[in-house]
C-alpha cells in the first residue's frame, strides 16, 4: 500500500502541509482565487503543538483496522479497493460526528464543503490526494514538505528504509556512518529536546 | 452452503458483506419483518424532519440485495427456529439453511401505561414507525407532543418534532437526561442545552395513562401533572428480540449467550448485533450493548466465521455521541476513579482515572481528543504525566507520538 509516511521529528510547524491541502483542495485550486471562497478552504492536515517548541503534523493515516468504517452509519466512509485509501462520500455524510471520535488520531474535522453545500458541515478527512497520484504525482502535502516529514510511497519500503536508519544509529559509533546534521536544523532540535526536559508546557 | 440472515439491520449487512467477500457464489437468503430495503436506524431522526430524506436512509443503497446476490424474505416474521432439522419457519412456510445468522435487533420495550391504544402514540424505532410519524404530523394539526424517555431516540425525536414548531416535552423517569451516558452533573449541563432550545422537561415522573377517546388528547403524569399532546412517543429504551427463540433451544442472558466466535450453543448458528450478548470492554460484564458500532463489527465477525475464516470478537466498546441540536455529547467507559474536570465558557468536560490509566469519560460541546481518550482508554496506557492537563487545549495527540518517536 502507497501512503503518506509522518517522520514527526523532522516536522518544524511551517504550515506548508496545511496551505498546499487547502488549495488542493479548494474548488478554484489556486492560491489567490481560493481565499475568496465560499466556504473558505480548509486543511485535511493539522500541524499541532507537541513536545515543547516541536510540532507534529497530524493527518489520517489511512489505518487497519479502521475504527471510521465500522462506527459510520450512513456508510459515508469506505475504502477504496486499487489505492486502499479510506475515502469519505460527502453527499452521504450527515455529521454526526461517530467517526471523527472513534479516530484515535483525532484526523477527522467538520466543515461545509463546496462539493455539497454550503449551509451544512461534513466530514473533512485526508483522501491522499486520489486526483494527483491517479496521475503519477505525489499528494500535495508531501511535494510542500521541505523537510522530509512527509514521505509517500509503499509504507513496507519506507518502514524497511527506517529500520536501516535505526540499526545503523544503534550499530555504529555514532558520527562515523551517520551524516552531518546541518548546524541549524541541529540547534532546533537540541533547543526542543532541552524544552523537553525542563518541561515546558508545564 | 446456503445462508440464512435473520434481520437486515446493521449487523445483517455488514454480516452479508463479510461472507460476500470470500463467498461470491453461494445462496444468501435475508428475512426481515419490514418489507424495505436495509436501511440505517441512526439516519431516522434526519428523515423525520425532510420527506426528501426518506432515501438518504438506504445506506447501503435501494438496490443492496440485487448488489450482493441476496433471495429476500421481506415482509414476513420468523416464528420459530427448528435447529435440528435445521429450518427457520417463517410465516406459515419454512427455510432450510445451512448456516444461519440472528441479527433480529431490538424492540422499544413500552412500560405499563393506561389506555395507550390510542391513535397518535407511537414508538420510534422502525421506518415504518418513523412514517406513520410523518403522516401523523403531516395530516393532523399538532400543537403539543409529549416523549416519553430522555435517551438517545427520545431526544432525537424531540429534535425532529421542535423543528417542525412543535411544543416538545420530555418526560423521564430517572432524575437527568441521557441517563445511560452521563451522570447526574453532566446531565444537569446537558440539561441547559434543552432549556435553550424551549424544551420542557419533567424528570422523575412517568406516563400514567393517555387520555383522550380516539385520538390521544394529553397524558397524566405520576404526579397529577395533566399535559396537552396531539402526538406521543414512547423511546424508553430497546429490548433484544428474544421471543422467536423461545423454543428453539438457543440458550438466551440478557441477550442470545455467543463464545468469542459469535457462535451460539448450537452448531452453525450464530448471532450479532442488539440481539446478541457481549462483554464489555471497559467493565468486562457480559450484557446487551445496542450500539450500531459494535453491530457492525459482530455482522462483520459473524460473517467471516461463517465461511470459515476464524475470526475473534474481541468485545464492545461504548463509546456513544449525541448531538442534541447540533451540540455534541459523548460518553465512554466507567465512572468510578479520580475524578478530574474542566469546565470552561460552554464546554464541560470530565474524566475519571483508575490506576493511572483512563477509566470513563465525558464530554459535552466539544469533540477534541475524544479518539484519543478512547484509543488511550482501550490500550490501558499509563496517563498520569499528562494528567494536569490531559483535559485542557494543550493535550493532543501530538504529543504522544512525538514522544514515543523521541524515544526511539
Amino acid at each position: 500500500m502507497k501512503t503518506v509516511y509522518v517522520i514527526p521529528e523532522h516536522c518544524i510547524g511551517c504550515k506548508h502541509c496545511e496551505i498546499a491541502c487547502s488549495v488542493e483542495h479548494s474548488e478554484s485550486k489556486n492560491l489567490f482565487a481560493a481565499i475568496f471562497e465560499e466556504p473558505f478552504p480548509t486543511p485535511r492536515i493539522h500541524v499541532m503543538p507537541s513536545v515543547g517548541i516541536l510540532t507534529y503534523p497530524g493527518k489520517c493515516r489511512q489505518c487497519y483496522p479502521t475504527p471510521c468504517i465500522n462506527v459510520c452509519p450512513s456508510g459515508a466512509i469506505s475504502r477504496d479497493k486499487e489505492t486502499e485509501t479510506i475515502l469519505l462520500n460527502e453527499e452521504k455524510c450527515i455529521a454526526c460526528g461517530m467517526c471523527a471520535i472513534a479516530c484515535p488520531l483525532d484526523a477527522i474535522t467538520f466543515h461545509p464543503s463546496w462539493k455539497v453545500s454550503l449551509d451544512r458541515e461534513v466530514a473533512i478527512k485526508c483522501d491522499n490526494c486520489q486526483e494527483r497520484i491517479s496521475v503519477g504525482l505525489n499528494p500535495v502535502c508531501v511535494d510542500a514538505c521541505k523537510t522530509m516529514a512527509l514521505n509517500y510511497g509503499d509504507i513496507n519500503e519506507i518502514i524497511k528504509e527506517e529500520r536501516k536508519t535505526v540499526a545503523q544509529k544503534v550499530a555504529a559509533v555514532e558520527t562515523e556512518i551517520r551524516p552531518e546534521i546541518p548546524g541549524l536544523i541541529k540547534l532546533w532540535r537540541d533547543l526542543g529536546f532541552s524544552m523537553m526536559q525542563v518541561g515546558v508546557e508545564k | 452452503m446456503r445462508f440464512v440472515i435473520i434481520g437486515t439491520g446493521g449487523a445483517g449487512v455488514s454480516g452479508v458483506e463479510a461472507i460476500r467477500e470470500h463467498d461470491q457464489e453461494s445462496e444468501i437468503i435475508m428475512i426481515s419483518k419490514e418489507d424495505v430495503p436495509p436501511y440505517s436506524a441512526c439516519l431516522l431522526c434526519h428523515y423525520i424532519l425532510e420527506e426528501d430524506e426518506r432515501d438518504t436512509i438506504f445506506w447501503k443503497g435501494k438496490d443492496f440485495f440485487d448488489q450482493m446476490n441476496i433471495t429476500p424474505i421481506l415482509g414476513k416474521e420468523v416464528k420459530s427456529i427448528q435447529p435440528e432439522n435445521k429450518k427457520v419457519l417463517v410465516d406459515s412456510e419454512s427455510v432450510d439453511y445451512d448456516k444461519l445468522l440472528i441479527a433480529a435487533g431490538g424492540y422499544v420495550d413500552v412500560p405499563p401505561i393506561k389506555k395507550l391504544d390510542k391513535n397518535g402514540v407511537f414508538t420510534f424505532k422502525t421506518l415504518s414507525n418513523t412514517d406513520n410519524i410523518y403522516n401523523w404530523v403531516k395530516t393532523q394539526k399538532i400543537e403539543n407532543a409529549v416523549v416519553l424517555g430522555a435517551g438517545f431516540i427520545g431526544l432525537d425525536a424531540a429534535e425532529g418534532l421542535k423543528k417542525k414548531n412543535i411544543n416538545v416535552t420530555i418526560v423521564e423517569a430517572l432524575d437527568r437526561i441521557l441517563p445511560r451516558m452521563l451522570d447526574k452533573e453532566m446531565g444537569n449541563m446537558a440539561k441547559e442545552i434543552l432549556g435553550k432550545n424551549d424544551i420542557n422537561l419533567f424528570l422523575e415522573n412517568n406516563i400514567t395513562e393517555i387520555l383522550g377517546k380516539k385520538k390521544v388528547k394529553g397524558v397524566k403524569l405520576t404526579d397529577g401533572t395533566v399535559l396537552d399532546a396531539d402526538i406521543v412517543i414512547i423511546a424508553t429504551g430497546v429490548k433484544p428480540n428474544l421471543e422467536f427463540l423461545r423454543d428453539s433451544g438457543i440458550r438466551t442472558n440478557s441477550g442470545v449467550i455467543v463464545n468469542e466466535y459469535l457462535e451460539t450453543n448450537v452448531p452453525n448458528i450464530y448471532a450479532a448485533g442488539d440481539v446478541a450478548e457481549s462483554t464489555n470492554i471497559s467493565t468486562e460484564n457480559r450484557e446487551s450493548i445496542l450500539l450500531w458500532s459494535n453491530a457492525l463489527v459482530q455482522g462483520t465477525v459473524a460473517g467471516y466465521n461463517m465461511v470459515g475464516k476464524k475470526t475473534k470478537y474481541e468485545g464492545s466498546a461504548i463509546q456513544t455521541l449525541i448531538k442534541v441540536f447540533g451540540i455534541p455529547i459523548i460518553s465512554d467507559g466507567v465512572y468510578e476513579g479520580e475524578e478530574l474536570k474542566f469546565f470552561e465558557d460552554s464546554i464541560y468536560k470530565k474524566m475519571y482515572l483508575k490506576n493511572s490509566t483512563i477509566n470513563g469519560y465525558m464530554l459535552i460541546n466539544t469533540m477534541q481528543n475524544a479518539g484519543v481518550y478512547h484509543s488511550l482508554m482501550i490500550s490501558k496506557r499509563e496517563v498520569s504525566k499528562y494528567k494536569k492537563f490531559i483535559l485542557t487545549n494543550k493535550f493532543n495527540i501530538g504529543k504522544i507520538i512525538m514522544e514515543a518517536a523521541l524515544v526511539s
